[in-house]
């Protein structure tokens, strides 16, 4: 157990007796504890915890931990070191990602609007339980579909007004726990869509039926049968004796891969993946259980893997205005190595997940997830669990912040081709598709 | 009854499409379309679904008669995709008939004069006192050539040879006939040469989704010469020749496609095509891809019946008719 903990932690850690180590963590525990009391009294004195929890963005957690001064340029600035930063301040005011939010994940800011289908989900996003953006968007559909089935409108009101307003605290506190993505929000949209041209003459099981049938459509139509429509386009492009690199996980990329073992294509996978969510494990365990010959890697094996590959199969998070493709962070380093060596890259992606937004780098939009993720060591479970990462305790170092970001953005010209549910098409006609499918996404 | 039809009806179409395609000389997809449009004609089906399939029937044939060929491809796709619209809004099957025939008539019309709009177009671009890089045989590039002449450009010729077919020597001919300065290089020659054009243009047999071009062997060579040299290169196609396809490389191109000049049998300077290989190579393994891939990138600009447009646009337009 001891032989895979990093040395220098390890010793302090070795020395303690076990109760020692126990006290420790209870103290820590304590500290965590008075912290996040403090940060609730101030909460309390300003606005109801639904607008604080949407507004303040960043405000919350931060403002209550103790200030501590940093230096972001320690040895060369002495101003610097004279002025004390809270971290908050520092990525506010110094970092170039200070624009985006980031989920604060309490739940005990949740109103008492929020529909316990909705409390649920909401922690299933927030521990990444529930990861991937299609099985977040179905998910999010089938949790409205439960609000909208236990939803009454109140008296002098009617539903086409009335049910949005009930939506969106749900809404406000998923987005709480994670922040939503693109194809999530063109969801929204459709649902928020179809309640306002409900005839207002119908009864409320009739509209309540309605929607729900119109919700399990798009289910059906942008999802389910849109994946169907992609695996066999994408299954096209899979022929014997390639070698097809994937990154991280993707529902459909999974799905073709396995539809193409199926029906007897003989291929080669190589999965290559990233931390912290190191999702390519199981892509790699399903595909392996199947019969299908995969070699697994983590990202830094990259440029020497891409020298085997044959083609490149990516899902995405989010197809851009410009045809640039939001995906899990890492798979732009992985398109790049691919164009580097004329590894044609194919990319799988739902036109429900198109966005007129035009984003030219990470940086603009993007999602920062808990640094905790990457700070821990989650390497195995033979750890010792109380054997402590190098980095934990970086909130208390000055000068060191951890940064996970959640996406980045692959430029049109480093991807071949991008399969969507009407068809193949280059990323450079992605403009014309929102053009003449603009109704799709509901903008 | 599309079975009572019988082969002989297909192998009607596909005999007249040869025709077509030998003695009109009509570019590979207007002879799909038209061969397609005569097979309407005659058809002997009383419903509309009988005809439609009839004619995806007829389409198969012509697709196995000239296997692997994306400008035939292309003219097929056109057709069903005309077809349907046409008959969108039909009562009966008579009434179907005629105006397919009638507005598919004005098609092919519209279509063969294609080739001058592009010369119009595309004369423009050539300036005097300069030399143009060409290769393999077009007539697109003849007829723009000429449109240049008439204008009073005053232009040089290089032309690559296009080895296998040579057809190259065909394009110098013709030139020649006309009365401009040309020369035949090598296609050895051409990264050798560069220096001396001022501008390359091509044909193309068929034009990819993302603008890239399929054409006689030998041209992606060039445009990667004429790329790393910085000089502009200009495709001269048909509009009726961009097809859905999206090729991610020379791998996704059909294997053993002939070239339409092969196919058509009668390719110009076509002397060493025929395998005649000298004595004691006869155990040496060849291989001769008729056809490659120019991927857009290397592409400057598309001179089209449409008009003039960047590669990617190609997309938009296959939208506009494919939806």
């Amino acid at each position: 157990m001891d032989g895979t903990a990093v040395p220098a932690v390890k010793k302090s850690q070795k020395d303690m007796t076990k109760a020692e180590r126990k006290a420790l963590q209870d103290q820590q525990r304590a500290e965590k504890q008075a912290r996040r009391a403090a940060v609730l009294a101030e909460r309390g004195g300003g606005g109801s915890p639904a607008s604080s929890g949407h507004g303040k963005s960043g405000a919350g957690k931060t403002s209550g931990t103790p200030t501590i001064p940093i230096t972001p340029t320690a040895p060369t600035s002495t101003a610097s070191t004279s002025t004390s930063y809270s971290r908050n301040e520092y990525w506010e005011q110094a970092s170039l990602l200070s624009h985006i939010e980031q989920a604060k994940g309490e739940t005990h800011l949740a109103g008492r609007e929020v529909h316990p289908a909705i409390l649920q989900l909401g922690l299933l996003y927030k521990q990444r339980r529930i990861c991937g953006g299609n099985a977040r968007c179905v998910a999010m559909l089938t949790g409205f579909k439960r609000v909208i089935q236990d939803y009454q409108t109140p008296e002098h009101s009617v539903m086409p007004r009335h049910l949005p307003t009930h939506l969106s605290p749900q809404i406000t506190f998923l987005v709480s726990m994670r922040p939503m993505s693109v194809g999530m929000g063109n969801a929204i949209r459709y649902v928020k869509y179809e309640i306002s041209i409900l005839p207002p003459e119908w009864s409320e099981d009739q509209s309540k039926e309605h929607l729900i049938q119109r919700i399990d459509d798009f289910i059906r139509e942008r999802i389910t049968l849109a994946d169907q429509e992609i695996m066999e386009a994408a299954l096209d492009r899979i022929i014997d004796g390639d070698v097809i690199a994937v990154y991280g996980r993707s529902s459909i990329v999974e799905r073709t891969l396995l539809e193409a073992h199926r029906q007897g294509r003989q291929f080669r996978v190589i999965v290559i993946d990233g931390r912290p969510l190191n999702e390519g494990r199981w892509l790699a365990k399903i595909l392996s259980d199947k019969g299908i010959q995969v070699l697994y890697t983590e990202i830094h094996g990259l440029s020497y893997i891409m020298e085997e590959a044959t083609k490149v199969l990516f899902g995405a998070h989010a197809i851009l205005g410009n045809g640039a493709i939001l995906g899990r962070v890492g798979m732009a380093a992985v398109a790049l190595a691919a164009k580097g060596r004329r590894v044609p890259v194919v990319v799988c992606a739902e036109t429900y997940k198109m966005t007129e937004r035009v984003q030219l780098d990470a940086y603009v939009h993007n999602e920062i997830g808990p640094a905790e993720l990457l700070v821990k060591q989650k390497r195995d479970a033979t750890a010792q669990p109380e054997a402590k990462a190098p980095l934990e305790g970086w909130e208390e170092r000055p000068g060191l912040e951890v940064l996970n970001l959640m996406y980045d953005v692959t430029p049109v010209d480093w991807v071949g081709v991008l399969i969507t549910d009407v068809g193949p098409v280059p990323c450079s006609s992605v403009p014309v598709l929102l053009r003449e499918y603009r109704p799709m996404t509901y903008q | 009854m599309p079975t009572q039809q019988g082969d002989t009806t297909y192998e009607e179409t596909v005999t007249h499409f040869r025709d077509l395609v030998s003695t009109r000389s009509l570019p590979f997809p207007v002879a799909a379309f038209a061969s397609l449009l005569e097979h309407a004609r005659r058809s002997q089906a009383l419903t509309i679904s009988e005809l439609t399939h009839s004619l995806s029937e007829a389409s198969t044939h012509l697709r196995l008669a000239v296997s692997g060929s994306w400008p035939l491809e292309a003219g097929c796709m056109l057709f069903k995709r005309f077809f349907a619209t046409v008959t969108a809004n039909s009562v009966d099957l008579e009434m179907g008939r005629r105006d397919l025939l009638r507005r598919g008539d004005q098609y092919v019309a519209t279509a063969c004069t294609a080739r001058e709009t592009i010369a119009g177009l595309a004369a423009n671009f050539i300036k005097d006192d300069t030399t143009i890089l060409l290769h393999s045989y077009s007539r697109v590039i003849l007829a723009l050539l000429e449109e240049a002449l008439r204008k009073g450009k005053r232009f040089s010729v290089l032309v690559a040879e296009a080895s296998p077919t040579c057809s190259g020597k065909e394009t110098a001919k013709v030139l020649k006939s006309m009365g401009v300065t040309v020369r035949l290089i090598p296609d050895a020659a051409v990264a050798a040469l560069i220096h001396m054009v001022d501008a390359v243009w091509l044909g193309a047999e068929a034009v990819a989704e993302n603008g890239g071009l399929v054409s006689q062997v030998g041209t992606r060579q060039l445009a990667v010469v004429a790329k790393e040299a910085s000089k502009p290169l200009f495709a001269a196609v048909e509009s009726y020749k961009f097809v859905r396809k999206l090729p991610l490389g020379q791998a996704d191109l059909p294997v053993d496609a002939p070239t339409a000049l092969q196919a058509q049998g009668e390719s110009p300077g076509n002397e060493a095509s025929k395998d005649t290989q000298p004595d004691g190579e006869e155990d040496i393994e060849w291989i001769k891809p008729a056809i490659d891939f120019t991927p857009p990138e290397l592409v400057t600009l598309l001179v089209t019946d449409l008009g003039v447009m960047a590669p990617s646009a190609v997309g938009d337009e296959l939208f506009r008719i494919y939806g």
